[in-house]
């Protein structure tokens, strides 16, 4: 029977790099967790998420599927593997913060251009 | 169209000014709220950074508007000068925050929408005289002590009636000059 990989050992990885251990990156090993990417300079954060897929019989809690990894940034699925190595590790609460922050801040809408702090309308 | 530079109109002032003026608007929730958590601090980073950005527009717009042939240009550096100090002001209290905040978390603060710079402590280091002599002694040598030595001791050999023996340790040196 095979056994779903534990949640404490999918986001290893992720809450050591929270705790200032970041370990090194293997480019086609993705950790699950929580992110946050930038594709130009002083361009708005992007959120990313990475998890993983596991199709799990109810009953017995055996693993009916291969595990497969997902990613997705700004709520678009995208390439694991693509995204993995350029994106930093934040709090879960953060990258909630990130996902509220943008839906509120025009500024951010644009991920390709630098965010014009002028314009942004932030409030505490 | 867009003015050129040196020749900014009215209209573009008035529009600074409402911008400058929108983005102070919040100010004082700024200040109430603080900067108790690192997401705080970062917002916080960012709303700095627009009142950066806005003041960096302010001195480059004062800059091109430095055309001495227009009337009133008095009022015009007035109204820049208003500006850059109420922004000025404000980045000041707030830095003070995010001051306070990194000296107790540690770390620095980054941004949380991204365009703002991350920001951390340095340490500013300076110097005051316990023993002047020890120190003098110490740069006896230094060209930059002795070209200020020099300047110091030109000016009273100047300005009043003091030979070599008022001030030990040089010689005059009088050379005609057409005046």
């Amino acid at each position: 029977m095979r056994t779903p990989t534990p949640y404490r050992q999918l986001y290893a990885w992720h809450r050591a790099a929270i705790a200032g251990d970041e370990r090194p990156r293997i480019a086609d090993e993705p950790q699950c967790g929580w992110y946050r990417i930038k594709l130009v300079r002083n361009g708005p954060w992007i959120p990313v998420r990475i998890w993983c897929s596991q199709h799990i019989e109810a009953a017995t809690g055996e693993l009916l599927a291969d595990e497969r990894i997902f990613a997705e940034q700004d709520g678009i699925t995208v390439d694991p593997i693509g995204v993995w190595t350029s994106a930093h590790p934040i709090s879960r609460k953060a990258y909630d913060q990130l996902v509220e922050l943008r839906s509120y801040t025009p500024a951010m809408a644009d991920d390709h251009a630098p965010v014009d702090l002028i314009k942004a309308e932030l409030r505490p | 169209m867009t003015a050129p530079i040196g020749h900014n109109s009215l209209p573009e002032i008035e529009q600074l000014q409402l911008e400058v003026s929108e983005h102070l608007s919040s100010r004082h929730e700024w200040v109430e709220a603080g900067a108790e958590t690192r997401e705080q601090a970062e917002l916080m980073n960012d709303y700095v950074g627009g009142l950066r950005a806005l003041k960096k527009r302010v001195e480059d717009m004062r800059a091109a508007a430095v055309d001495p042939l227009k009337e009133d240009l008095k009022e015009t550096e007035r109204v820049f000068l208003i500006l850059a100090s109420k922004l000025n002001g404000n980045i000041l209290v707030l830095d003070l925050i995010l001051t306070d905040f990194l000296v107790e978390h540690g770390g620095n603060i980054g941004s949380a929408t991204g365009g703002a710079r991350t920001r951390s402590l340095r340490t500013y280091r300076s110097v005051e005289i316990e023993n002047a002599l020890k120190l003098f002694v110490h740069y006896r040598d230094d060209p930059e002590i002795l070209d200020a030595l020099t300047k110091r001791a030109a000016k009273d050999v100047r300005s009043k009636s003091v030979d070599s023996d008022g001030i030990p340790g040089i010689r005059i040196i009088e050379q005609p000059l057409i005046s």
